[in-house]
């Protein structure tokens, strides 16, 4: 039997052709496009709660037509935050308890995004012998803490909880990275850090670390955070910033061994950190109305516990900028901007 | 390719194409199931979670052991449902183990919660505490409603997404096998009809103009036998025309040799009775004259015991010879028997014949037979008769002349005689 003709070949081709870019532009999604990228720089807590900022640098999920991205490692949410309000940085990483004590001196600045939550970030840590078992055997003792930041409000509703309040024992503001070697110098009696300075204080102290149970009392949300002045000169910049993020997340999410390996490298730790903190954070983007509602309270609690100067509980509806997720489609938004 | 292996390969296909889309039929209905699934499972905890925190808020209002109880209870059927969580791809497993998480810390804040003293004047941390699981609740509901609407999402995409794969696969599919199946019969049709050409070729006997294709299929095979046979008909097999020919041909030998005496290369008896029949009938039909002259070679036996029967023979020749040169060319000369001889003249009166006659006696006088050495002179003995009414057939007409040979014979021989 003689050979299909040469047209037939070609028409097949031609169809076949068609079908699959009929697919293509049936599931591309819409993208913003800029043939300039914008070099901008994110002020990134050295903590394992920026993993999507080291993953999306690592593997270059930043569009670089969009972005040119610069990450500069800070120590704590607060001095992300700081960072970013004086300047030095566009966009920054803080928890909901940097927001809501800057809340009451200011309005510059907006949450984009909650892209981590954790049940066991903070620790709160003591040395072995020094008899602090419970909140009520923190009186009079003398507990390195950052202050204005997740580490002194988680502690004072920790202390709250067992009926103890902050006056009744000595609050030394240390920086994060200041906390291990001050435990492990009896400088204080207990810190309350954040990771990886919870592991790194464990580990300073060869073992004569006791961490006080407190997973699940409290979970830390982390945020990205902007001045809201850049936010109107540059959305594409902040949208693209997210699609890095969401990109990262969902790398987390199918390829956890790879992302250990990064977190590993960028915090300069060892498999046995991995593990300390192994699933202990979600990473997701959102922004929820329980966010809205957890920032309300904690204005409340700082406001009741004196943690913060008194005043009005703010607005929380100024901070939380929904749109560049919702431009996205991102399903996590269950927070309504135009609430009041 | 071979026409069977051309039919394997498009059921062989027709197959695929089949398995293929019953393949995506059944992906789709699986990723459909799967989020329905989770859809029904996500609602399940977003209900339950409802619960929670509606019974939460009746604790906080005025605590009450039985209330107490009663959230515990439902905090721990909600912990069950998680654990019977169906299979989830990894986005949404992470928004399970979210949920997951809430619910451990919402277990083990409330259980602070309820530690702390109700009555107690300054209860911000009982408040906030309070405010914290409702919270958490709410994070819950949150997540079970994003893990149903992600649910949906997938119904959504899947469908039309499988729709227009399933449709394009199906679409090129059909397009092809229709397209191999034209190319199929097309293929078929053109043989059949070479085929068909072949044999009318062959049934009209044109077996050298038939020329068909080589090739390695089936029709390849056929048309190889095709050849063979035809080869074997060129070889064994005249056609129709051609042996009517050779039969035409044979028959005109045949007749021809009927129709002439061996020895003298003269009309045979046969033929000379034919021809008389036919000269007879002509005669009577369009009225004109037919005479026969009956000639015999005086004292022949002598001639053959004197001089042998082959010289008889060569006399009986050399007779004939000389009968042919005088007659005309509408006459025949036939031999009647032996030494007898018959001119049948067509058209010829009676002094006609009867110059010729007086022709072939002198001519014969003049020129003696001469052979071998031996030199006879030849003397005929001739019977006239010419047809009148009276004679009813050619053999009336013979009769006569035969009766005016033996009249010549009686008077003497080497003459003419006419019936009176």
């Amino acid at each position: 039997m003689p050979a299909l003709s040469e047209k037939t070949p070609m028409f097949f081709l031609l169809l076949a052709a068609a079908v699959v870019v009929i697919l293509v532009l049936w599931q591309m999604p819409d993208k913003p496009f800029k043939k300039v990228p914008v070099a901008l720089n994110i002020a990134v807590s050295r903590s394992p709660l920026s993993a999507p900022l080291y993953v999306a640098d690592e593997l270059g999920f930043f569009n670089p037509q969009c972005i040119d991205v610069n990450l500069q490692e800070v120590i704590g949410g607060k001095m992300s935050f700081e960072a970013v309000v004086n300047e030095q940085a566009d966009f920054g990483t803080s928890s909901e308890s940097v927001i809501v004590f800057n809340s009451f001196q200011r309005r510059d600045f907006v949450n984009l995004a909650t892209f981590v939550q954790s049940d066991n970030d903070i620790k709160i840590i003591t040395r072995e012998g020094g008899g602090i078992f419970k909140g009520a055997d923190f009186r009079g003792k003398k507990v390195g803490l950052i202050k204005g930041s997740a580490s002194e409000y988680f502690f004072s509703t920790f202390l709250a909880l067992e009926g103890v309040s902050l006056e009744e024992l000595n609050i030394v503001a240390l920086s994060p990275d200041q906390l291990p070697e001050a435990l492990k110098s009896a400088a204080v009696d207990a810190v309350v850090p954040w990771e990886p300075y919870g592991y790194i204080t464990v580990k300073a102290l060869g073992g004569k670390a006791n961490v006080i149970p407190s997973k699940n009392l409290y979970t830390l949300s982390f945020n990205l955070i902007t001045r809201k002045e850049y936010l109107a000169a540059h959305p594409i910049a902040a949208r693209c910033v997210l699609e890095g993020l969401q990109k990262a997340i969902d790398f987390i999410a199918y390829e956890p061994e790879k992302f250990r390996q990064i977190l590993q490298d960028r915090l300069g730790l060892d498999n046995e950190f991995s593990s300390w903190i192994w699933q202990d954070y979600l990473f997701k983007l959102s922004l929820s109305r329980s966010l809205k509602r957890t920032l309300e309270s904690q204005a409340r609690w700082a406001m009741d516990n004196n943690l913060v100067e008194a005043g009005e509980i703010p607005n929380f509806n100024h901070f939380l900028n929904t749109h560049t997720l919702e431009e996205m489609n991102i399903e996590g938004v269950s927070f309504n901007g135009h609430e009041e | 390719m071979r026409l069977r292996a051309s039919l394997y390969l498009f059921v062989i296909i027709t197959i695929a194409l089949v398995l293929i889309t019953g393949l995506c039929l059944y992906w789709s209905w699986r990723n459909v199931e799967a989020a329905l699934v989770q859809e029904s499972y996500a609602h399940q905890v977003e209900k339950r979670a409802t619960s929670l925190e509606a019974s939460l808020h009746k604790l906080a209002s005025h605590g009450d052991e039985q209330i107490t109880a009663d959230w515990l209870n439902q905090q721990w059927e909600l912990s069950k449902i998680l654990r019977a969580a169906p299979k989830l791809e990894p986005s949404r497993q992470l928004l399970l183990n979210s949920i997951v998480a809430h619910n451990a810390s919402i277990r083990v804040m409330f259980e602070r919660y309820s530690q702390l003293d109700v009555e107690a004047e300054k209860n911000t941390i009982r408040i906030h505490l309070s405010e914290m699981l409702s919270v958490k609740m709410e994070a819950m509901i949150e997540d079970s409603l994003q893990l149903a609407s992600a649910a949906r999402r997938d119904i959504k995409q899947t469908l039309p997404r499988q729709f227009l794969i399933i449709a394009a696969i199906l679409l090129l599919g059909i397009v092809g096998m229709a397209s191999y199946a034209h190319h199929l019969a097309s293929w078929i049709r053109k043989t059949l009809f070479k085929m068909e050409h072949a044999f009318a070729e062959v049934a009209n006997g044109k077996l050298n103009t038939v020329a068909l294709p080589r090739s390695d299929d089936e029709f390849g095979d056929c048309a190889n036998k095709f050849r063979l046979m035809n080869t074997q008909l060129q070889k064994t097999t005249i056609s129709r025309d051609h042996l009517q020919k050779i039969v035409d041909d044979k028959t005109a030998v045949l007749e021809q040799l009927a129709n002439t005496d061996t020895l003298t290369s003269v009309s045979s008896r046969r033929a000379l009775f034919n021809r008389g029949q036919m000269e007879y009938s002509r005669a009577r039909r369009h009225q004109h004259s037919l005479a026969l002259l009956m000639i015999d070679v005086d004292h022949f036996k002598q001639i053959n015991d004197k001089y042998g029967h082959q010289l008889g023979d060569f006399v009986l020749v050399y007779l004939c010879r000389t009968l042919e040169s005088e007659v005309r060319d509408i006459d025949d000369v036939g031999r009647y028997g032996g030494e007898e001889f018959v001119l049948t003249l067509p058209h010829a009166t009676m002094e006609g014949a009867r110059d010729l006659g007086f022709r072939i006696q002198q001519r014969l006088l003049n020129e003696p037979f001469e052979q071998r050495g031996v030199k006879i002179n030849l003397t005929v003995s001739q019977g006239l008769a010419v047809m009148t009414q009276a004679h009813q057939s050619f053999d009336d007409v013979l009769y006569d002349a035969d009766r005016a040979l033996l009249l010549a014979k009686q008077a003497g021989r080497d003459r003419l005689m006419i019936l009176p």
